[in-house]
């Protein structure tokens, strides 16, 4: 049976700090028994943030593509830029990511939003798709678990309806 | 209604200046009340303290922990603390 964990967390800046009670450290004694400490295991999808967004888009809830090994996002460099794309491996799906338009991406903390596509294309047998989201950094391991939603209307011209409750 | 109709409302022809203010009154609306709700996850890392927070939030309502106090993996609220404990961790930031 598995032993219970009990969580707090805290904010700092724009990041939020889970801690885990140290009564669950077989090794904790006395003072540092009760004390928090940062987590001592991994929980696949273990922290569920319920949040306000503002609504000026929304987005297909069921029309989605799921991050895996062979449908992940990265960084790619053009013209010395860092941009997050995303390679769908073995499928023509290019025109189904249009340019200019978004897609919502949820499940992947800092990445998670939405992305503004700059590019779409099928080449070498995989599909591309870069964003206009800038990532500053050169190594970022592939991203395999999340969900991308690609049926995104946004408040963007005279045109654009908004999502109101009333 | 459209954002045309807005503008004739009002009497603009700024289109961008028009969305700007529509954008930042959706978000003062979902400061004081929550009109849009959203849900997100995040995997919890060995060892890792700090996590990113999803870009498009305004206001956080509730962190639910899988497995907090039962044994179920069931989800439920943790408290926030008032103060930072007293191990310190740099991993996340």
């Amino acid at each position: 049976m598995a032993s219970n964990k009990s969580y707090a967390y805290y904010v700092k800046g724009d990041k939020i700090a889970l801690v885990q009670r140290n009564s669950t450290d077989s090794n904790a004694t006395g003072e540092s028994y009760h004390e928090f400490k940062s987590p001592t295991e991994a929980v696949t999808n273990g922290i569920e943030i319920e949040y306000t967004r503002a609504p000026w888009f929304e987005y297909d809830h069921i029309t989605s593509a799921s991050l895996s090994s062979s449908s992940y996002l990265n960084n790619s460099s053009v013209d010395g830029i860092n941009y997050l794309y995303y390679t769908l491996v073995g499928s023509n799906v290019a025109s189904t990511y249009v340019v200019n338009d978004y897609v919502f991406i949820k499940g992947i903390g800092k990445w998670s939003g939405l992305h503004k596509i700059k590019t779409s294309a099928y080449a070498g047998g995989n599909t591309v798709v870069v964003f206009n989201t800038r990532v500053h950094a050169d190594n970022l391991s592939n991203i395999e678990s999340g969900t991308i939603y690609y049926v995104v209307t946004a408040l963007e011209d005279e045109n654009s309806d908004n999502y109101l409750p009333f | 209604m459209k954002v045309q109709e807005f503008m004739e409302r009002v009497g603009t022809t700024s289109t961008g200046r028009a969305i700007a203010y529509l954008k930042d009154a959706m978000e003062d609306m979902n400061i004081y009340s929550e009109t849009h709700i959203e849900q997100d996850n995040i995997s919890i890392v060995s060892g890792q303290r700090f996590y990113d927070l999803p870009q498009q939030m305004v206001k956080m309502v509730d962190i639910r922990i899988k497995g907090h106090n039962n044994n179920q993996d069931s989800y439920r609220s943790i408290p926030r603390l008032m103060n930072e404990p007293k191990i310190k961790d740099s991993d996340g930031v």
